[in-house]
């Protein structure tokens, strides 16, 4: 009999027995070491006994809830990364989960095979991963966030924000989503070269009638007249970004300015560029 | 991203399972490198298991189709989902890249048959 290594060490607490024994052993079969806890308390005890990589933690626990269990997590010597999950479709705990420096949450239920995907994401992610988000606002219809420049903060806070919009149609939902996105990772990339001590600033408004999503960089700007590299500058010849983009030594890429002009209605950059509004009407 | 591939004559039917996004686009990137400098220019990518494609995975199948043609080959694209068809139209690439709904049509494309899997 061979004994492989664990990849990492998964703390999986949830009330509900037939769910955390499944969840376990999905874990498991990745390649994870596991250990449960039913309840808060336990969870707590365990975390103090021993250290772990990831914490999937219910929100809905007996007694305990699991912000709270969160809140105290966060203060142990090595705190894990922690996911949280839950049934609850209201905008609140997927707010308070994000205040307390959640790495993710994932709303019950999901695929199996989802959970083991989120967890080798987190295992994966790097330390730049795990920085603090600021919360300025933690409201449904106004949040805003303070966050550090790198690529997977970026796909966090996108996670996070995208799942407020859960109840929007699917195509409005990838749209936004999508266009979210691509201007979220121009502002670490581009606008925060990537270093996460410099920090974007992203503020989401939800009104009745459309969305709104600003996002400043503290980048310097960039002239639209000096985008050769971009598709937005070539629209009579779509390979030609890509040709001027191998003479500059750039990656692959430009066709995010093109890209978020078609999926969203109203695209506005302030006069430096360094800051950006999208607008998506829902009517 | 997980990347299979199979080939049939001198075409590469390139199957990549997950996301092409800026953070995964090397692990496609260094197939297409790999492939080209064996001198198979001919690829097939099968997008049926793609669940998501950012604007640097859009860009990094422009940058490999550039380089197909100019090596004499060509990339064409099989069973896109909808969401990725509506990326291609609004980016004006639909007017770039053969699509394909049936493997073999695409492999007919480039005037091919017989078939030997792998995994990469």
């Amino acid at each position: 009999m061979t004994t492989m290594t664990p990849i990492g060490r998964v703390l999986v607490v949830d009330d509900d027995r037939a769910l955390r024994h499944a969840l376990a052993a999905l874990l498991q079969d990745a390649g994870y070491q596991t250990e449960q806890a039913a309840d808060g308390p336990a969870a707590l005890a365990t975390l103090e006994r021993q250290s772990v990589d990831c914490m999937l933690l219910d929100i809905g626990l007996p007694g305990m809830s699991g912000l709270d269990v969160l809140a105290r997590a966060r203060e142990a010597a090595s705190p894990p990364r922690i996911v949280m999950m839950t049934a609850d479709d209201t905008p609140d705990v997927l707010l308070r989960s994000l205040q307390g420096q959640a790495h993710a949450f994932v709303r019950k239920p999901f695929p199996p095979a989802r959970i083991v995907d989120i967890v080798n994401d987190v295992r994966r992610a790097s330390a730049a991963a795990s920085l603090p988000i600021e919360v300025v606002s933690a409201s449904a219809d106004w949040l805003e966030l303070v966050a550090p420049c790198s690529l997977e903060m970026a796909e966090r806070v996108q996670d996070f924000v995208m799942q407020l919009d859960a109840r929007l149609p699917d195509d409005v939902r990838e749209s936004v989503a999508q266009a979210f996105r691509e201007l979220l990772s121009n502002a670490v990339e581009w606008g925060g070269r990537l270093d996460p001590t410099r920090t974007v600033r992203i503020a989401c408004l939800r009104s009745k009638r459309m969305l709104l999503y600003r996002i400043s960089d503290p980048g310097d700007g960039f002239d639209i007249n000096r985008l050769a590299h971009a598709a937005i500058s070539n629209a009579d010849d779509p390979l030609r970004h890509d040709r001027v983009r191998q003479d500059m030594g750039l990656r692959p890429g430009g066709l995010g300015l093109v890209m978020t002009r078609a999926l969203v209605d109203e695209l506005i950059y302030n006069e430096k560029r360094n800051e950006v509004v999208l607008v998506k009407y829902l009517d | 991203m997980k990347i299979t591939q199979h080939s049939v004559d001198d075409v590469t039917v390139i199957v990549p399972v997950g996301r092409i996004v800026t953070e995964d686009g090397d692990v496609l990137r260094n197939v297409v490198d790999t492939l080209v400098q064996q001198g198979r220019v001919k690829i097939v990518l099968d997008l049926q298991q793609v669940t998501y494609i950012d604007s640097s995975g859009l860009g990094l199948m422009v940058s490999k189709y550039v380089t197909a043609r100019r090596r004499g080959g060509d990339v064409k694209l099989l069973h896109p989902s909808a969401r990725s068809i509506h990326l291609l139209e609004i980016t004006h690439l639909a007017q770039v890249f053969e699509v394909f709904e049936s493997e073999d049509d695409a492999v007919r494309a480039f005037g091919s048959s017989s078939f030997q899997a792998h995994t990469v």
